[in-house]
């Protein structure tokens, strides 16, 4: 259930990124998935332009970095000279700017209030509403902004190498955005993105709701091509049936049922073989990653082992950037974590599963030598992604030896099951994350101890 | 002015022979000279106190000790009698002045809940104005919010939200999303929750329901508010003071479908509420400002009404006194208030 905004403005066309910020903000506070699909859709409703829709969903749900390339490409016919890099300037650029802007001391007042909120954006949209020193360098009158507006400052962030011009693209919004929208701008250029951005799933659902689409006809065509935003588009022309795997998707692999290989043959070229429900085939110029994207649209392993899948699912996002930058092929990479998203290595049934490969089984807080400590946090440091307040995100490429004492049912985790007294051993860098333990391994620990009947 | 925080339960101001919000300093006879037990109370178990002076009723302003003789004001005295306090209570109005052997101690309203004071300390070491906690402008349900007319050395103040982030909206937006809140809820045939304290904050709550800022298109519905039974006694108290709060009954799991609740939230814990279904939950508090504490809490809506200063009030208040010194008190970061003080020549520091 949505509490309606009495203050909406009717007049304020449909779309205007005032009400994409407003929706985005309601939905975040929404809890339950389903009315977070339905308040979308809602939305994605009042659109009129099929390009405003797909603009919603691209703000909404993808990588900045990965739209504007493909924006980019579109409009310049080549890749951009630069690499694939920030579209606005830093979390910590923008932060010193803002605090300039309201006329605070960043490290004292910033910081702090940095801290209690556990967000940089949200505490730049607090500051920017009460300070009156931001007040005052606001126009009285903000101006209207336009899905297609903001688009083009990301574009314009995007192009920009440099930080300070970056900053004062920042400072021209500042003054003619509402708070609640500079936000809300931020969040599109890509600062805190996990935190603001839909799953797929949510923004493949509201599509169809808008468009009476089948949603797992969307979401089948979202796995093939990988592309949001052109899912999008297959759905407003009505092509969701039409083959789609050919078209603008660049992907080292693609998910299938073995039954699908010969519907999708006369599409590929020979040899193809499928492996725990994937079509791999051999480049022919036996290269070990995928490297030809503008010859084929499908990646390829040579290795056709299990190592060498895990290898590329790990690398291929490096070797994508780098091989797709002459290409004059449309494409989009696909991150590591979608692909995982798509196949879990062993999984022959062809659906698609749990988009988490990570699940918690126990908590450490010690075992450590402070020496071990301090390289444990280099570690992380240097394989931080994302920053979600105090938690950070990292690369999953640390392998540590844990000893435990027990590990007993626990129906209150996500494992079923915990370690008990799980302490520190060791660094492990002869191991890789490959050969790790599984959960599988630990749960059959946990049956042959019942099966013992040990306490 | 020598002052000497007792940890967390206030301060006493020694050459006053006062304590504020906590207990007083207990001295035998044997570590007393001279006159020094002139100017302070004796118990009754043959120890030497300092005078008590209550600022309100929350918890973490008043006794612990449930004997200790106090002072407060009367809508403090009839909140603090209702939540067990059996030590002798003496009632002083806002404004009148009591006059002790070494320091002169006056109320004024400081706008947090029914009954809560600042205390103003008058002393050969200089004059201390205690804030408690204060809320300027007060919230509907209080006694108003008065500073006093006369110089002030020290102020004492709290600035429990002493960050820019935080700047409330006024009562009247406030109370009408509350409104808002409970009239959306019910017609989606779902039992609208209220989070808040169970003092000051549940009261205004039921004030702001039974008080809405109606504009002409709003539906209005007069359901009666059900509150937690913990807070029964204690809105008897403000009805018993004059304050309104509309139609009200202490709560009922059979008959409460529908009607706003009002529970402070660990009662939503407990196996009663658990039954309870198709409800929405919004929760009442300053610190519904931040989407942390939201996303924490679970909350369906949030309402960011508050009974302490926000920053800018607080910054306003300490211009107002202008005081020689300003000392902070429960916060957890005041640097940052005492940096704002320091631009503008007001000296600061945490207490």
């Amino acid at each position: 259930m949505m509490v309606s905004d009495r203050k909406s403005n009717s007049s304020v066309p449909a779309a205007a990124f005032t009400h994409f910020s407003t929706v985005m903000k309601t939905i975040h506070r929404t809890r339950s998935r389903q009315q977070k699909t339905v308040l979308f859709a809602d939305y994605l409703a009042t659109l009129n332009a099929p390009m405003d829709v797909r603009r919603a969903i691209r703000f909404a749900g993808v990588e900045p970095s990965l739209w504007i390339r493909t924006h980019y490409i579109k409009k310049s016919g080549h890749a951009p000279v630069h690499a694939i890099g920030k579209t606005g300037a830093g979390n910590r650029t923008v932060a010193l700017t803002v605090a300039d802007f309201c006329d605070i001391d960043y490290e004292i007042v910033f910081k702090a209030c940095r801290n209690a909120t556990g967000s940089t954006l949200e505490t730049i949209e607090l500051l920017l509403t009460n300070m009156p020193q931001a007040h005052r360098k606001r126009s009285g009158n903000t101006s209207l902004w336009h899905l297609s507006d903001v688009e083009q400052i990301c574009f314009q962030s995007f192009q920009e190498r440099k930080s300070t011009p970056k900053k004062q693209i920042l400072i021209d919004c500042m003054r003619t955005m509402p708070p609640d929208q500079v936000r809300a701008l931020l969040h599109v250029m890509g600062l805190e993105h996990a935190r603001f951005r839909l799953p797929p799933e949510i923004l493949l659902d509201a599509t169809a709701r808008t468009y009476n689409n089948r949603p797992d006809l969307l979401h089948k065509s979202f796995l093939f091509n990988g592309l949001l935003d052109h899912t999008v588009a297959l759905a407003q022309d009505g092509k969701l049936n039409e083959p789609w795997f050919q078209l603008l998707r660049s992907t080292p692999f693609i998910l299938t049922t073995a039954d699908a290989t010969n519907f999708l043959s006369e599409y590929l070229p020979k040899p193809a073989k499928v492996l725990y429900g994937v079509i791999l085939y051999a480049n022919p110029k036996n290269v070990p990653l995928s490297g030809y994207f503008s010859e084929f649209t499908i990646g390829v392993l040579a290795d056709q082992s299990k190592t060498g899948f895990e290898t590329t699912l790990t690398d291929q996002s490096e070797t994508v950037s780098e091989t797709a930058r002459d290409s004059n092929e449309d494409y989009h990479r696909m991150e590591a974590s979608q692909a995982s998203d798509t196949f879990r290595p062993g999984d022959t049934s062809g659906k698609t599963t749990s988009p988490k490969t990570f699940i918690p089984v126990g908590k450490i807080s010690s075992g450590f030598t402070q020496n071990e400590l301090e390289r444990l946090n280099q570690l992380l440091r240097e394989r931080i992604i994302e920053r979600f307040g105090p938690v950070r995100s990292i690369r999953p490429e640390i392998v540590v030896e844990v000893l435990f004492d027990d590990i007993r049912p626990n129906k209150r985790t996500k494992a079923g099951f915990s370690l008990q007294a799980a302490r520190f051993q060791s660094l492990r860098p002869d191991i890789p994350p490959s050969q790790c333990s599984t959960i599988h391994e630990l749960t059959r620990l946990l049956k042959e101890k019942h099966k013992r009947g040990s306490p | 002015m020598e002052i000497q925080k007792n940890g967390y339960h206030g301060f006493c101001l020694p050459q006053a022979g006062v304590a504020l919000d906590g207990p007083g300093r207990r001295t035998p006879d044997s570590q007393l000279s001279g006159t020094d037990s002139e100017h302070l109370e004796r118990t009754s178990d043959g120890y030497n106190t300092d005078h008590v002076f209550i600022s309100h009723a929350h918890a973490d302003h008043a006794p612990r000790n449930r004997n200790t003789p106090v002072f407060t004001t009367p809508a403090t005295a009839a909140l603090i009698r209702a939540r067990g306090h059996k030590g002798l209570i003496r009632e002083i109005p806002f404004g009148e002045t009591v006059s002790l052997p070494r320091a002169n101690v006056t109320f004024y309203p400081a706008g947090h809940i029914l009954g809560s004071a600042m205390i103003f300390v008058e002393s050969e070491a200089g004059s201390l104005l205690y804030s408690g906690d204060c809320r300027t402008p007060p919230s509907p349900v209080t006694d108003g919010f008065e500073l006093p007319d006369r110089p002030v050395d020290f102020l004492v103040i709290e600035a429990t939200f002493g960050l820019p982030i935080y700047k409330w909206a006024t009562h009247e937006e406030l109370y009408h999303r509350i409104h808002r809140f409970y009239i959306d809820t019910v017609d989606h045939d779902e039992t609208p929750v209220f989070l808040c304290y169970n003092l000051g904050k549940a009261q205004e709550v039921m004030y702001a329901l039974a008080n809405p800022a109606i504009e002409e298109d709003t539906p209005s519905r007069d359901d009666k508010v059900q509150i937690h039974h913990a807070g029964v006694a204690l809105c008897n108290v403000y009805e018993q003071f004059g304050i309104s709060l509309g139609s009200w009954e202490t709560f009922d799991p059979d008959t409460c479908k529908g009607k706003p609740l009002i529970m402070p939230a660990q009662a939503m814990k407990n196996e009663v509420m658990q039954k309870l279904t198709r409800y929405r939950t919004a929760y009442v508090s300053g610190w519904a400002t931040l989407e942390s504490k939201i996303a924490q809490m679970g909350m369906d809506a949030s309402i960011p009404l508050s009974d302490h200063l926000d920053f800018f009030e607080l910054l306003q208040v300490c211009r107002s006194v202008n005081p020689k010194k300003v000392l902070l008190t429960h916060s957890p970061n005041p640097d940052i208030a005492i940096h704002f003080l320091e631009m503008e020549g007001i000296q600061a520091s945490p207490l």
